[in-house]
């Protein structure tokens, strides 16, 4: 991404430890793991063990919290998440509680403990730990409601923001558009956040159904991709499947 | 490791925390043994274990709790690079090992190309050459049986490591939990020795560094070093007992 190639990664929202390790080895660049809408709690175990299955596998664990909360997101970077997605990001104080919440101080204000996962449960000394995660630790809101579109310069000009992450299926539903992400409105919701974004180097992402958007997303700018769901890419796998099944199959 | 000739140091795993095996393989050590036979662990646990182990750069052996093959199975299914098989006292027992923890030539171990082992399928053909070469097989010799047996034990093709389990040995030899006892150390000598003329590694349990050095000095290449409970204890002791020597006798004493 710092080069300026978009890198693509994808959500999983099937909270399974086994499916973060696969998606690794599928060659994406990073994995979201979704404590917003899947059934993993964004507090215990279940979130270590999903984040530790992404470095068993060597790829980047973003993690997507429940709510812009400070515990939730003290919880995701404990584990050892490399960047977290607070979602539903509205207001310029918004993202300030966000960076508070991600940052040791002087910058924030994230409560420190030495004996934590990414803290190699203490094995890292704390000064090194803290320097560590202050600076490559990604701090992303969602923006994700027409409200914050609204709102964008004011946000983006909060210190300490990584990357501004576009949320094109809640956006089109605050738009009354049902879900459409690839409505012109919606795309120059992006090309808007793009414009702002860039001149302050903050990268955007934006979330994809299909090679073809993602393509479009990148001609437009962006510079991460989440392209699709594990669950959606299951759910098309096995339709491909029935499809067959239906022609070849029934009439044997 | 001891495959090279250098000795590896390794300890038991009993407590069900992946967080352990990181914390093992941060301090340095080589492997670690994740204990279905004494460990209060279920396979879920351990497959995480496992996972935490590849993340910390710590090779995960697991103990299955019996010589059964769907357990042995269960333990390579879940991404082990090597098995420990408790137990084995007679030919017999030994060719069923090897047979449950290798591939077709070699054995006849389960195949499923969809399992952690096999990277949920993202390895095709590799998978089974990779698994036959780099599995490790390690059996313990813990009885009197066993050591009558020894002789046709260590013919059998493909066991990495013959363990020596002393605590069950002791047991067997008539001197229960008696691990320094003589009688024990001579039949881990005899172990010992006739292992190495037969060309594969010995293993043994050590509860301290010292015995560790000792027994790498007999030749013994896979020192199975102390339990993690053990060292919590015994660690947890000696900050009590400095804590002890420090603080007044009573709140009282000032």
């Amino acid at each position: 991404m710092n080069s300026g190639k978009a890198c693509i990664g994808l959500f999983a929202v099937t909270a399974s430890p086994a499916m973060v390790e696969a998606i690794g080895y599928s060659g994406f660049d990073f994995v979201i793991i979704d404590c917003e809408h899947a059934a993993l709690s964004s507090w215990g175990t279940d979130l270590e063990e999903c984040v530790r299955a992404a470095y068993a596998a060597d790829i980047t664990p973003l993690v997507r919290v429940t709510e812009n909360d400070k515990g939730m997101v003290l919880k995701a970077f404990n584990f050892g998440a490399k960047g977290v997605i607070a979602p539903h990001v509205n207001t310029k104080e918004d993202a300030e509680r966000l960076v508070r919440s991600s940052r040791f101080a002087p910058e924030g204000r994230r409560s420190a403990a030495p004996p934590v996962r990414a803290a190699k449960y203490g094995f890292t000394p704390f000064p090194q730990f803290l320097k560590q995660q202050n600076k490559d630790n990604l701090v992303i809101p969602l923006i994700e409601e027409k409200e914050a579109l609204q709102e964008l310069k004011s946000i983006i000009e909060v210190k300490g923001i990584d990357v501004l992450f576009y949320g094109p299926f809640d956006m089109s539903v605050t738009m009354g558009l049902e879900g459409n992400m690839i409505h012109p409105t919606i795309w120059k919701g992006l090309d808007d956040a793009v414009k702002l974004c860039k001149p302050k180097g903050i990268p955007v992402a934006n979330l994809c159904w299909d090679i073809e958007s993602a393509a479009e997303s990148i001609k437009r700018g962006a510079l991460m991709i989440a392209l699709s769901v594990d669950m959606v890419i299951f759910r098309q796998g096995l339709q491909a499947m029935t499809a067959r099944v239906e022609k070849e199959l029934r009439k044997l | 490791m001891w495959r090279q000739g250098t000795p590896a140091f390794g300890p038991f795993v009993q407590l069900n925390s992946p967080g352990i095996c990181e914390i093992l393989g941060h301090a340095g050590f080589d492997y670690c043994i994740i204990d279905l036979e004494h460990g209060v662990i279920h396979v879920d646990t351990a497959e995480n274990m496992v996972r935490a182990s590849i993340a910390a750069g710590i090779v995960p052996i697991v103990r299955v709790a019996f010589n059964r093959p769907e357990l042995i199975g269960q333990a390579l299914n879940i991404g082990a690079s090597g098995v420990h098989i408790p137990h084995i006292s007679t030919l017999e027992e030994a060719e069923q090992a090897v047979f449950a923890s290798k591939f077709f030539p070699l054995g006849g171990r389960g195949v499923c190309p969809f399992v952690r082992a096999a990277r949920y399928s993202a390895d095709k053909t590799i998978y089974y050459n990779k698994a036959n070469t780099e599995t490790m097989v390690i059996v313990a010799i813990e009885g009197t049986e066993g050591i009558e047996n020894l002789g046709k034990i260590l013919k059998v093709k493909g066991i990495d490591v013959v363990f020596v389990g002393p605590y069950d040995l002791s047991q067997s030899l008539g001197v229960p939990g008696q691990v320094t006892h003589q009688k024990v150390i001579e039949k881990v000598r005899e172990i010992a020795t006739m292992s190495k003329k037969a060309g594969i590694a010995v293993g043994l349990f050590v509860e301290t560094p010292e015995a560790a050095i000792e027994w790498v000095k007999q030749g013994v290449l896979y020192v199975s070093l102390d339990v993690d409970a053990a060292i919590l204890l015994k660690a947890s002791m000696n900050y009590m007992k400095l804590v002890r020597e420090i603080a007044p006798a009573s709140a009282g004493e000032r």
